[in-house]
């Protein structure tokens, strides 16, 4: 007797699982109601080509206030001289922020004088962008939502829950979607070179309240490797896919920039895209390119010249003005004076082809 | 002196196993909850000629510990956990023959508690299903060698999309979309110190297929896997009801996983498991039974979230001519 009803058990079982196996790849996962956290609405991207890259929304923790120390402070121990950082100078203040830390954590949240700026990075597509913690009027801090759309982050702001594609510069989903992201150009740079800039710089302590070793890049041999992780809408052959390039936006178009076009000195490339004039300034050695307009409020179009041997000092102008790595004259008559940025920021190659398929390369 | 000559044989075929399945797996495996079909395949003990031995079991293996390397790091924001129903079913065809065949059904979860901010997801399906061909190559002295092989069909979704249409990642699928091989060897003793004692020792080696499809364009395989376990059982009658118990000893170890050839970061490794177990002997073919897995010793590529405890119940049934459970499983 019990012997029949186990194998009416055990039949009935593979009778569940052979109906069970013919359900479509595509059928909802059967969510416990109220615990899954969803995403609503409609996408400005096609959800189609949206990816959960593993580790789940917050898996990834972002940092939010986190501290920072000086550049002999043993909790910056953790960084080589070659190793990448994202710089930005405020009010005379520069702060380093380390691909070592943001390849963990890819957001920091951070707030120092009037300046709410969340830096994010997203260690796949090698790129770093500051963004404006006010939106509309409101603060918020954003969060790592663990979603991708090309390989690239997308970020959710913890006052609507509206994810954001950060290589397309704005909300892509929720009650923000639509709305662009106000951006600060940030200087990715090696560690080396950003203290010779800014000896008094501050950077993101090693004691970040988690865990990490942040001496070890998590990815392997994913920067230099031509394999990609997630799949990506467009493929462009024409570099290799992690080379490093500043990518410049006008107007919604873009335009490409390798550290392959400088030597290792200071160069500068004057050039015209989408009807601005700009003037490139790189140093392959040194590991920085920065990007800015050459036609200031007077619309006149400038000609600059690099300056050698005093960082953070890299161009002039035939005025004899000097401007830094950030475009602000340091020095000259025109002292004071900045150059006015274009949207900008370094990537790997192959996220630049992706998400801006006639990119021009320079 | 004879028992001395088969234990060399054995050991001999294990080196030999092992180093050239290790050599070709480049070392390493995921961090995945993983259905745990490897470490049950081949777990069930040859019978006589028509005999039929079948087994529905629940497993749950749970993992909130992340490591680096050897070192545990003090984080445990995030649970990742796979509740596996598991239809074990061994026919022997005849006193060596024998196919076996294994179903699971799965749920996955993944939970993230990171200060004020929580994440749940969740998948549930079918997953795959392995078909086992086992041969009885030497039955003499209290001693059983066996080897055994087949595939493990994709049959469960492997491109899942959670409530709001977004692909969810390999790690959370019920099933791998892959055909994968598996091979089997076990051997067993019965000492003789006891009379129901047996040791036994498996080797299991899991060649893993690539899915084709992952995420649309992607190709991704799993890391091939071998499983190793060495274990001793006895049984005894406590009052009127038979009972058996076991240790086992299990090494796991995996290669990583691979997409569009390229070796994933964070996912392959080594673990030693302390396995023991418990039995209850309903009937004299009816055993309901359970174990538990606790980590001794892992040591992960990169940073990983690895088992922290792993606990499965089942009940077991033998039918045949003899049809005891003395003869064990």
């Amino acid at each position: 007797m019990k012997r029949k009803r186990f194998l009416l058990l055990s039949i009935v079982y593979m009778i569940l699982f052979i109906s069970m196996s013919c359900s479509k790849d595509d059928a909802s996962p059967k969510n416990d109601e109220g615990q899954d956290t969803p995403v609503s609405g409609e996408w400005l991207v096609p959800e189609n080509e949206i990816f959960d890259g593993g580790p789940g929304k917050d898996g990834i923790p972002a940092l939010t206030n986190p501290q920072f120390v000086n550049t002999d402070d043993h909790m910056s121990g953790y960084l080589s001289e070659d190793d990448l950082v994202l710089g930005y100078v405020s009010n005379g203040i520069a702060r380093a922020y380390p691909h070592n830390i943001l390849d963990w954590h890819e957001i920091v949240n951070d707030s120092h004088d009037d300046l709410n700026l969340a830096v994010i990075y997203c260690p796949l597509t090698g790129t770093g962008i500051g963004w404006d913690r006010e939106i509309m009027g409101t603060l918020t801090t954003f969060g790592v939502s663990g979603l991708l759309y090309n390989s690239n982050i997308l970020p959710y702001d913890r006052e609507t829950d509206s994810n954001w594609s950060q290589m397309l510069l704005k909300a892509v989903n929720g009650e923000l979607k639509g709305t662009p992201a106000v951006t600060f150009n940030l200087v990715e740079t090696r560690w080396d070179t950003w203290k010779s800039m800014y000896p008094e710089t501050l950077v993101l302590s090693g004691d970040t309240g988690h865990n990490r070793n942040y001496s070890r890049y998590p990815y392997g041999s994913y920067k230099t490797s031509n394999s990609l992780i997630f799949p990506v809408t467009n493929e462009d052959d024409r570099l290799h896919k992690k080379e490093r390039v500043l990518g410049i936006l006008i107007n919604d178009e873009a335009k490409a920039y390798s550290t392959g076009n400088f030597g290792s000195s200071i160069s500068l490339i004057h050039d015209t895209f989408s009807n601005e004039d700009l003037v490139i300034a790189g140093n392959k050695d040194k590991n920085f390119i920065v990007a800015f307009k050459r036609r200031g409020e007077d619309e006149v179009s400038r000609q600059f010249t690099a300056v050698q041997n005093n960082l953070p000092v890299i161009m002039k102008d035939s005025e004899d003005t000097m401007y830094d790595v950030s475009g602000l004259a340091v020095d000259g008559p025109g002292k004071g004076e900045r150059l006015i940025p274009v949207t900008q920021f370094m990537g790997y190659w192959f996220a630049w082809a992706a998400f801006y398929p006639d990119i021009e390369l320079y | 002196m004879k028992l001395n000559k088969y234990i060399f044989y054995h050991i001999a075929g294990m080196f030999i196993f092992n180093s050239l399945f290790i050599g070709i797996s480049n070392a390493q495996t995921c961090c995945s909850g993983g259905v745990p079909m490897a470490g049950n395949v081949g777990s069930m003990a040859p019978a006589d000629r028509g005999t039929f031995q079948v087994s529905l079991g629940f497993d749950g293996n749970f993992l909130r510990t992340l490591k680096e390397g050897t070192e545990t790091i003090n984080d445990r924001s995030r649970l990742r956990t796979t509740y596996s129903g598991l239809l074990n079913a061994y026919y022997s065809v005849s006193d060596r023959l024998s196919v076996e065949g294994l179903l699971s059904f799965v749920r996955q979860e993944r939970d993230i508690r990171q200060g004020e901010f929580n994440d749940f997801t969740s998948t549930i399906g079918p997953g795959d299903a392995v078909l086992l061909l086992n041969y009885v190559y030497l039955s003499r002295n209290q001693i059983v060698l066996r080897a055994g092989a087949g595939p493990k069909f994709p049959t469960g979704p492997s491109g899942l999309k959670n409530n709001d249409g977004i692909t969810l990642n390999a790690d959370l699928q019920p099933g791998s979309g892959a055909m994968d091989i598996f091979l089997n060897h076990m051997f067993s003793i019965s000492p003789g110190f006891r009379p129901a004692a047996t040791i036994v020792h498996t080797m299991t080696y899991r060649v893993t297929g690539e899915n084709p499809s992952y995420l649309g364009s992607q190709r991704y395989s799993f890391g091939n896997e071998l499983h190793m376990s060495l274990g001793i059982s006895e049984q005894n009658l406590v009052g009127k009801m038979l009972m058996g118990y076991g240790l086992n000893i299990r090494y796991r170890h995996a290669a990583r996983d691979i997409i569009n050839e390229y070796p994933l970061p964070n996912t392959g490794g080594e673990w030693f498991f302390l396995m023991p177990s418990l039995s209850w002997h309903i009937s004299p073919r009816t055993a309901l039974n359970i174990n538990s897995e606790l980590p001794l010793y892992s040591r992960v590529d990169g940073t990983q979230l690895t088992p922290t405890f792993r606990i499965s119940a089942g009940v077991y049934l033998k039918i045949g001519p003899e049809g005891d459970l003395l003869s064990g499983f």
